[in-house]
C-alpha cells in the first residue's frame, strides 16, 4: 500500500491497489444513499405501533446495520488473529488491528442508537439488562485492546499480544447474541426466536421491512470493507514509518 | 422524530469522525515516509 500512496503523492499514476479502494468508496456511499432512504422513506412504518414509537421503530433499521458492522468487524479480528498465531505474519496482525477498530466504532454506534431508541420504547436510555449489559462488556474489552496494544513498544510482541488478546476478546461475541436467549431480557431476540419470553423474530417483518434490513446489511458491510481496508493499509505505512526511522538510527 | 434524527446522527458523525481521522493521518504519514524515504537515499548515497 505504501508503494501506491507514495506514487500517488509524487505524481506518478495510481496502483490498482488505490482504484480498488476508490471503487469500494464509491460504492460505499451510494450504498449509504439507498440505505438512508430505504430506512426512512421505502420501509413501511410498523402498523402495531402509534405515535414517537412508530417514528422511533425506524432507528432499528441503523441500529441492526452497526450491528452487522460490528459483527464484521469481530469477526474479521478472529480470523485476522488465528491467522497471525499461525503465520505469524504481519499483514495479519494489521487486518485484526484494523477491524477490531471499525468493529469497535460501529458498536459504539449501535449502543448509543439503541439508548435513544429505548427511550420511547422502554422509557429509560438504559438499563442493566443482560443483552445491553454484556454488548457494552464487549465493546469495552475491544477498546482496551486497543488502549493495550498501544502501549507495548516492541512490534512482534505487540502483534502477538494483540492476537491472543482478540482471539479471546471473540468470546464476548457470542456470549451477547445468546444473552437474550440465555437469561430474562427485556431486549428482544431478534434471529431465530424460540425463546417464549423474548420477541421479534425477523422472518415475520412486512416485505418492505426485510427489503430494508437486506440493504443494510449491504450497503454497512460495505462501508465496514471500505473504513477496514483504509485503515489497514494506513497501518501498513505505519509500519514502514517505523522501519524507515529505525533504519535512519 | 427527535430521536430518529438523533440516532442516525449520532451514528453518521461517528463514521464521519472516524473517515476524518483516517485521511488526516493517511496525509500525514504520506509525507513523512516520503521525507524518510528521501533521508535515507541520501545516507545510502553518502555510503554510511
Amino acid at each position: 500500500m505504501s508503494s501506491a500512496t507514495l506514487s500517488q503523492s509524487r505524481g506518478r499514476p495510481m496502483a490498482f491497489g488505490s482504484y480498488f479502494l476508490l471503487t469500494l468508496n464509491i460504492l460505499a456511499m451510494a450504498g449509504m444513499a439507498v440505505f438512508i432512504w430505504a430506512a426512512l422513506v421505502y420501509a413501511k412504518s410498523a402498523t402495531n405501533l402509534a405515535g414517537t414509537e412508530q417514528m422511533a421503530q425506524r432507528i432499528f433499521y441503523i441500529h441492526m446495520g452497526c450491528i452487522f458492522g460490528a459483527m464484521a468487524g469481530f469477526l474479521v479480528s478472529l480470523i485476522g488473529s488465528i491467522l497471525y498465531l499461525i503465520t505469524r505474519n504481519l499483514e495479519w496482525d494489521r487486518i485484526t488491528q484494523a477491524s477490531v477498530e471499525v468493529g469497535t466504532l460501529f458498536g459504539i454506534g449501535l449502543t448509543i442508537c439503541g439508548a435513544i431508541w429505548a427511550r420511547p420504547t422502554w422509557n429509560t436510555y438504559w438499563t442493566w439488562d443482560p443483552r445491553l449489559t454484556t454488548a457494552t462488556i464487549t465493546i469495552l474489552i475491544y477498546v482496551a485492546y486497543l488502549l493495550f496494544r498501544n502501549g507495548i513498544d516492541n512490534r512482534r510482541t505487540r502483534a502477538l499480544f494483540g492476537n491472543i488478546y482478540a482471539l479471546f476478546a471473540f468470546l464476548t461475541v457470542p456470549l451477547t447474541y445468546y444473552s437474550a436467549r440465555w437469561f430474562r431480557s427485556i431486549h428482544p431476540v431478534v434471529w431465530n426466536g424460540s425463546n417464549a419470553e423474548a420477541q421479534g423474530d425477523i422472518g415475520n417483518v412486512g416485505a418492505t421491512m426485510g427489503q430494508t434490513i437486506t440493504i443494510a446489511l449491504i450497503s454497512f458491510t460495505l462501508l465496514f470493507c471500505a473504513l477496514m481496508i483504509q485503515r489497514w493499509r494506513q497501518l501498513r505505512l505505519e509500519d514502514r514509518l517505523e522501519e524507515l526511522r529505525e533504519e535512519l538510527e | 422524530m427527535g430521536y430518529l434524527v438523533a440516532a442516525f446522527i449520532t451514528v453518521w458523525l461517528l463514521v464521519t469522525i472516524y473517515a476524518l481521522f483516517v485521511s488526516l493521518r493517511q496525509r500525514k504519514l504520506e509525507q513523512d515516509v516520503q521525507m524518510l524515504e528521501e533521508l535515507v537515499q541520501e545516507k545510502l548515497a553518502r555510503g554510511e
